[in-house]
């Protein structure tokens, strides 16, 4: 598990979750723990690497080429969003 | 659990009070219940629709005498170990509704409180914890609110299930292999060893191994569990944090760069860089790599000469 400020905006967010998958983690899913994201992430063989991540407000187009992995409540920007994220296919 | 533990359990819930569940339901909200409970719980035995406990104690009752091999006692260990089976499934289904429910009321100060109340019963009941209770209950409440964070409505709670599963799995596997072996007075030890692996101290172990693991700590006296944090990152930080995986990742399977990494540790600032064990240096490394954050990114690529 890992914190995410939910003061940040949704492209902070993905970049954070995104420089953390470049270390090998696997992001799977997200809670919302106080003002705060509360992130988990799976362990991957150093050096493996899970394919691209983005994240968009649920009302939002779906990414061409991209899957949905998880959807549910983040804190973006301060606010309580639906999001989801989107792994390349 | 023996009785003086069931009696620590029930006075802890009756003396704090709860609004969350009937004394009943808050029974069922700690540890699943003992598998040798005293003899007047034993008597509930026959209720149909439970669990398998009738068939438990009539096995226990046709091994009690039986010297050691007998297959009375192979089959008092095979109903034990469904007993305990059915306990676990349920209290982790207990534990579900307490969840959803917390969902509804989240923010009512007073549910969290109680099922604070239920979680310190579901701990081990040793008899300090009862005279020590009025003393520890404001620090415990911290212990609560975060363990119900982490655990009850976080994302871990299935994964940790799963874990005690199969944990219990295996400690069944370990214990049906010993069974023709032991006498009625190991193979009774051995049965409460087994249960002994569906409880909250084994959920609270689990916990801290998944917080050792992903760099999330708990303060030992206050109980606060406190998570990496992520920073955001550009573009040119996630490229190179990728970079630098690769490189760390090949640095740690080859035992002749011993040097090279107690060199990087030093680079990098790691406390400790002289390491004479190579998986030692190589764990160290990934460790440190584990905490990197983009504003790292830099310091790292200059270390390992990118």
């Amino acid at each position: 598990m890992a914190t995410i400020s939910g003061a940040l905006t949704l492209t902070q967010i993905e970049s954070a979750i995104q420089f953390e998958e470049g270390k090998s983690n696997e992001f799977i899913s997200s809670g919302v723990s106080g003002k705060n994201n509360l992130v988990d992430f799976k362990k991957l063989p150093l050096g493996e690497f899970p394919k691209e991540l983005k994240l968009t407000l649920s009302t939002a187009a779906a990414p061409d080429g991209f899957s949905k992995i998880w959807q549910g409540a983040m804190i973006v920007s301060g606010k309580t969003e639906d999001v989801i994220a989107w792994r390349l296919a | 659990m023996n009785a003086r533990g069931s009696f620590a359990l029930v006075v802890i819930g009756t003396i704090s009070g709860c609004a969350l569940t009937s004394g009943a339901d808050r029974q069922s909200l700690y540890n699943p219940p003992g598998i040798h409970p005293p003899t007047a719980v034993q008597s509930d035995a026959n209720i149909p629709g439970q669990v398998p406990i009738a068939q438990y104690y009539a096995a226990l009752k046709n091994a009690k005498d039986e010297a050691k091999g007998a297959s009375e006692i192979s089959d008092f260990v095979d109903k034990g170990i469904g007993l305990t089976s059915a306990y676990c499934l349920r209290w982790f289904q207990r534990l579900d509704e307490v969840q959803r429910r917390l969902d509804l009321q989240e923010k009512d100060f007073n549910v969290v409180r109680s099922l604070g109340t239920a979680l310190l019963g579901i701990g081990k009941a040793i008899p300090n914890w009862v005279t020590g209770y009025g003393a520890v209950n404001t620090a415990y409440s911290g212990i609560v609110e975060n363990f119900n964070e982490a655990v009850l409505a976080g994302p871990t709670t299935a994964k940790i299930k799963s874990q005690v599963l199969d944990m219990l799995q295996q400690s069944e596997i370990t214990l049906r292999r010993d069974a023709p072996g032991l006498t009625f007075a190991q193979a009774y030890s051995r049965i409460e060893l087994h249960t002994d692996t569906c409880t909250y101290s084994t959920v609270r172990d689990l916990l801290d191994s998944s917080l050792n693991a992903t760099k999330a700590t708990r303060d030992p006296k206050t109980g606060k569990i406190t998570t990496e944090s992520l920073q955001p990152a550009s573009a040119a930080q996630i490229a190179d944090a990728k970079t630098i995986t690769t490189r760390v990742a090949v640095l740690t399977k080859d035992s002749t760069k011993r040097d090279e990494i107690n060199r990087i540790l030093k680079a990098i600032g790691a406390p400790k860089f002289d390491f004479t064990d190579f998986d030692k240096a190589a764990s160290a490394l990934a460790s440190a790599h584990a905490g990197m954050k983009p504003d790292d990114t830099q310091k790292w690529k200059a270390a390992l000469g990118i």
